[in-house]
């Protein structure tokens, strides 16, 4: 993981080609930077692998990382099948708390 | 739910509490490992305190723990799946399937099991330590926190934690 300066946008993308080559279900990866904290990094990751679930799945899960560090930052990741994404898009299912689509940026595997 | 299990499951979700305290505050990966480990240990023995009793002493547990929600009575399955978000049980049983490695290797990090190798609470190997875990990098992290399988397992041990009492006698 990249150390030392701390650049959210480049930790986004960062994260996401980590998640790409490690995770063959990722179709696409979105950064929603809007309404987090400077040092925050919102992913929703849209994932064809995931069963079919309910939306009481739709959770994030947040990580502390790199701790003291001048690079510390948290980041949080919410796991979507296709259908939840759409879902999402379209407003009939909710994000997490605070959460917005607004400003969003896609990533693609490379 | 009787009593003992009560008793487990209060130490289940403090332990795993301390987790999620734990995994936010990023400190060194072994002790947001350990915690998990002990979570799902005590969560596996506060359900298998539902025969009233005690079962093994050992520090395994979690995956027989979810290999029993996976083979349970008919009359249970899709209550169950539904607590648990899916759909179908058919559904919960393949997701179980999929998430078994990762839980065997979350099983693993009790030094009892680790067969002298990485764990989440002393260096290693015993005779001759050579290694911390404060400064260990460990695999099952980097399943945990970088798969979409791994943060998934996370949501479910979460629910299982949270509403052990509407499955607690299935």
């Amino acid at each position: 993981m990249p150390a030392t300066q701390f650049d959210r946008d480049s930790m986004a993308r960062w994260y996401a080609n980590e998640h790409f080559k490690t995770d063959p279900g990722i179709e696409a990866v979105y950064f929603l930077p809007s309404n987090s904290d400077d040092r925050e990094i919102r992913l929703v990751e849209v994932n064809n692998l995931i069963a079919d679930r309910t939306n009481e799945s739709l959770e994030a899960i947040d990580f502390g990382v790199d701790r003291g560090m001048d690079s510390e930052h948290s980041l949080s990741v919410l796991d979507v099948t296709p259908a939840q994404w759409e879902q999402l898009r379209a407003g009939d299912a909710s994000l997490p708390a605070g959460w917005s689509l607004e400003g969003q940026i896609r990533y693609e595997p490379r | 739910m009787n009593t003992y299990q009560d008793l487990w499951w209060q130490q289940a979700r403090s332990d795993h509490d301390t987790f999620e305290l734990l995994r936010r505050q990023g400190v060194a990966e072994c002790h947001s490992l350990h915690y998990l480990q002990m979570a799902t240990e005590k969560l596996a023995k506060a359900y298998f305190w539902r025969s009233g009793s005690p079962p093994p002493k050992k520090h395994a547990g979690f995956v027989q723990f979810l290999r029993f929600l996976g083979a349970v009575r008919q009359s249970d399955r899709d209550r169950l799946a539904r607590l648990f978000s899916f759909g179908r049980f058919v559904d919960f049983q393949n997701w179980l399937r999929a998430i078994l490695p990762i839980a065997y290797d979350v099983e693993r990090l009790a030094p009892d099991l680790a067969s002298d190798g990485p764990n989440s609470e002393y260096p290693w190997p015993h005779a001759h330590p050579k290694f911390v875990p404060a400064d260990h990098r460990f695999a099952v992290w980097k399943s945990l926190t970088e798969s979409s399988q791994g943060r998934d397992l996370m949501r479910i041990i979460r629910i299982a934690v949270k509403q052990f009492p509407e499955f607690a006698d299935i």
